[in-house]
């Protein structure tokens, strides 16, 4: 057992995934890509639409299966890591039920693994704190504003207290002030939980702002094009949003992009 | 201020459809439908007449109304989970279910003329010869719109499901079956008035002496009651109207997370 | 491809299992049960299409004509519906004076109307136009009004920064739009103006599907002939729900509408 397995928290080794689209050929993806996100990382997959991010979260999460390959999840397969809630997960869309109250929607995957209700009650009081929704358990959703629903939903992944939380594109339908509150407290809850991120964006400058790591994609073929490596200290703040190396580490990345399609 | 300009705003709302039917009323009352259409008062009673019938056989037409309600609403309610169980069926099985579902349609399609005179055959009683032609003609409704309930549901409810590692059966109760409740009270409420139809049809082909369909070809046949046979009509409108506003209560109620209970008017 | 064929298996599976069931329940019925109603309560099967063959003819010639009647009624119905749809959207006092009554004569069991109708024009022909007309009219009608509600109010913003004509306003963009709902109010609508018009055939006992069915069950001379109407008016219903189906099948080649969401990608 070396060092860096251990600081392994997901891996995912040779994937390819074959698409069948209704008319034509197939569409093959990620050619044979290699991956290893470390324990207590705050990493993210970006680039633009297309280009596999968000089926690579799937991937982990066991919702797809690759067509070749292998993924393990805290160091066994991811279906068998699904199974196992060894994850939250939060969508673009906040996806809650609106037949359940904010309470009920927290507490959805603590019933499902039959969790006792007072035990449940007490974390949905907690996670609420977490996000800031006290006073909000018996609302519906309906009643909320999209920020707060967003809140709802990671409320909801962070209530198992898996060791690991996917967030497909969480702020991508919030408005930029909503959203820079959300980068806030996001952090917090990371560096107090000390859990490993996985952060699905097509933001440059979020993905640099959260990221201990930003993974940069292209599409056509979609492929992993490079690793950027965020030297930025912690606990950001945003006046680092104007700070040169920020802006160097955007122009790293442009740059990425830039070579990307130089090549079709 | 405001208050006259909310009482303006509601005469400018109810203005319309007032004027309209006492538009209506009138032509009929003051005999220009007669002149006009060339229709007799025999035929079509003024509105006046009908009222008083109404009024006159009160009690009469509330033991009437109190026969043609039982079946239906029996009728509703059991044909209705009939086709929310075949509905969860074709979802869980949705290869082999899925022909059920055309069946169901099909079924829904039966004229009822052709319905009631078979269960008429099958129960010498009228009661559950009604109660059956309601059953099979409200099947299809509920079927057809819990099937869509329960099996269109955004990709990521799903996702998020699989996240929790749900069972099939954690699926249905934690997802499914919530989801399909606004579609169930639609269905209901399309039944209420092919379910009353459905109990009068019944009745028109029975051999039994009571319930609005049998007073309304009983009357109608009868050369001076034609009034109490629109008088019937009205009673079982006005029952349909009444389980009708009792579905919406429930649904305010049951479905208050629904968009379909927040749009104005 | 291969889902498809899958699904018309199982369709037809079904459809092949729905007549066993009646053929077994027949059987049981008369012999086992030996119930001396068994042949009219529920003939076997396979005699009820004897049966019809044999008065194919009569069968034929009389679900045409209540076919024909209701096909007349169910167009002018839903030509009157999609008037009034249009005059409601058009004008707000239209909508306001005409809605309410609309609602309201949803619940009124119009079917028992239909022998007040017949008393009023005593013409059997026009009576089941009518009646046909009257019950498709709601459904196309309230159907119709929906479409047009549910319009985008960003795609109206588009149509009004175009300083669109009313006219161009509904043949660009709302009535494309409303079309699957017309068709939503159709498909309601066909059925019930075949139950209508073979209904309003059991009022006389002149001719029409309906008259059959009611001249056998009071013991006419044509007693074996019940089952036989029964099956042709239930096979009305139906078809004149697929036919509005196909048309709508046709319709969409030429007004597209996005595809649902592919659901089932993983369950």
């Amino acid at each position: 057992m070396n060092l860096s397995q251990d600081r392994t928290e997901i891996c995912l080794k040779n994937i390819r995934m074959r698409f069948q689209m209704k008319s034509g050929d197939p569409i093959n993806v990620f050619d044979g890509l290699d991956l290893e996100v470390y324990k207590g990382e705050f990493i993210s997959f970006l680039g633009p639409s297309g280009c596999g991010k968000t089926t690579l979260l799937r991937l982990i999460a066991d919702i797809l299966q690759p067509t070749e390959g292998i993924v393990t999840v805290g160091g066994i397969s991811a279906a068998e890591a699904r199974k196992q809630h060894k994850y939250g997960i939060v969508f673009q869309k906040p996806v809650l039920y609106d037949w359940r109250t904010v309470a009920k929607n927290v507490a959805l995957p603590m019933e499902m693994m039959k969790i006792p209700k007072k035990e449940q009650e007490e974390k949905v009081t907690e996670m609420l704190q977490l996000v800031n929704l006290e006073g909000y358990e018996n609302s519906y959703p309906f009643e909320l504003s999209g920020g707060m629903q967003q809140r709802v939903g990671i409320a909801r992944a962070l209530s198992l207290d898996s060791e690991i939380l996917l967030m497909d594109e969480p702020f991508s339908a919030l408005d930029e002030f909503t959203k820079m509150k959300l980068h806030e407290d996001l952090l917090r809850i990371w560096e107090a939980t000390g859990k490993t991120i996985v952060f699905v964006t097509h933001n440059i400058s979020e993905a640099v702002y959260l990221s201990d790591r930003v993974c940069v994609f292209t599409a056509n073929p979609a492929r992993l094009a490079g690793i950027v490596d965020i030297g930025l200290k912690r606990p950001r703040n945003e006046d680092m949003l104007i700070s040169s190396s920020y802006l160097a580490y955007m122009g790293e990345i442009r740059h990425i992009f830039e070579a990307g399609y130089e090549k079709d | 201020m405001k208050r006259r300009s909310v009482v303006s705003g509601m005469m400018v709302k109810l203005a319309p459809p007032v004027a309209f039917g006492v538009f209506v009323v009138g032509f009929i009352q003051l005999g220009l439908a007669y002149t006009l259409l060339n229709f007799k008062p025999m035929q079509l009673p003024p509105p006046s007449a009908v009222a008083s019938a109404f009024i006159e056989n009160f009690q009469a037409i509330a033991r009437d109304s109190l026969v043609t309600v039982g079946p239906t609403l029996a009728g509703m309610i059991v044909g209705s989970l009939i086709g929310y169980l075949t509905a969860v069926f074709i979802t869980r099985f949705p290869k082999g279910g899925f022909g059920l579902l055309y069946i169901m349609i099909a079924i829904n399609s039966v004229p009822i003329v052709a319905l009631a005179p078979i269960m008429n055959r099958w129960f010498t009683q009228p009661f559950p010869a009604k109660v059956s032609v309601v059953i099979i003609i409200s099947m299809g409704a509920m079927a057809v719109n819990a099937f869509r309930g329960l099996s269109d549901l955004p990709d990521e409810s799903r996702h998020l499901m699989r996240a929790c590692d749900a069972s099939n059966m954690e699926v249905f109760t934690k997802l499914r079956i919530p989801a399909s409740l606004p579609y169930v009270f639609t269905a209901l409420k399309i039944n209420v008035s092919v379910a009353m139809m459905g109990t009068i049809i019944g009745e028109y082909f029975n051999d039994n002496t009571s319930g609005i369909g049998y007073m309304i070809k009983y009357t109608l046949r009868i050369g001076n009651r034609k009034a109490e046979g629109w008088a019937y009509i009205l009673a079982a409108a006005i029952i349909s109207i009444l389980i009708y506003a009792a579905l919406t209560l429930a649904q305010r109620r049951l479905v208050r997370w629904h968009a379909s209970q927040r749009m104005g008017a | 491809m291969k889902r498809i064929d899958g699904r018309h298996l199982s369709l037809i599976l079904w459809i092949v299992g729905f007549f066993l069931m009646w053929e077994f329940a027949a059987f049981l019925l008369d012999g086992v049960l030996h119930d001396p109603m068994a042949a009219k309560k529920l003939p076997y099967f396979h005699a009820v299409i004897s049966e019809t063959v044999l008065n194919a003819d009569n069968i034929l010639l009389q679900s045409a004509l209540t076919a024909l009647r209701a096909a007349e009624g169910f167009l002018i119905g839903a030509l009157v519906g999609f008037l009034l749809a249009l005059l409601m959207d058009l004008f707000g006092v239209v909508e306001r004076m005409a809605l309410p009554y609309l609602l309201a004569s949803q619940m009124i069991p119009i079917l028992g109307l239909a022998p007040i109708i017949f008393g009023l024009v005593k013409d059997l022909d026009m009576s089941r136009v009518t009646i046909a007309a009257y019950m498709t009219f709601f459904p196309v009608s309230l159907s119709l009004l929906s479409g047009f509600k549910s319009v985008d109010i960003e795609q109206r913003m588009l149509m009004r920064s175009y300083a669109s004509s009313k006219f161009l306003y509904y043949r660009k963009l709302a009535l494309p739009y409303s079309v699957p709902f017309l068709f939503n109010g159709l498909k309601i609508a066909a059925p019930m103006a075949m139950t209508a018009s073979a209904f309003v055939d059991t009022l006389s006992t002149q001719n029409g599907i309906g008259s059959i069915i009611i001249v056998a069950l009071y013991g006419g001379g044509t007693t074996g002939q019940f089952w036989p109407a029964v099956l042709a008016a239930s096979l009305l219903g139906i078809v004149s729900y697929v036919l509005v189906i196909l048309a709508e099948r046709v319709v969409e080649r030429f007004i597209p509408r996005a595809p649902k969401e592919a659901a089932g990608e993983a369950a």
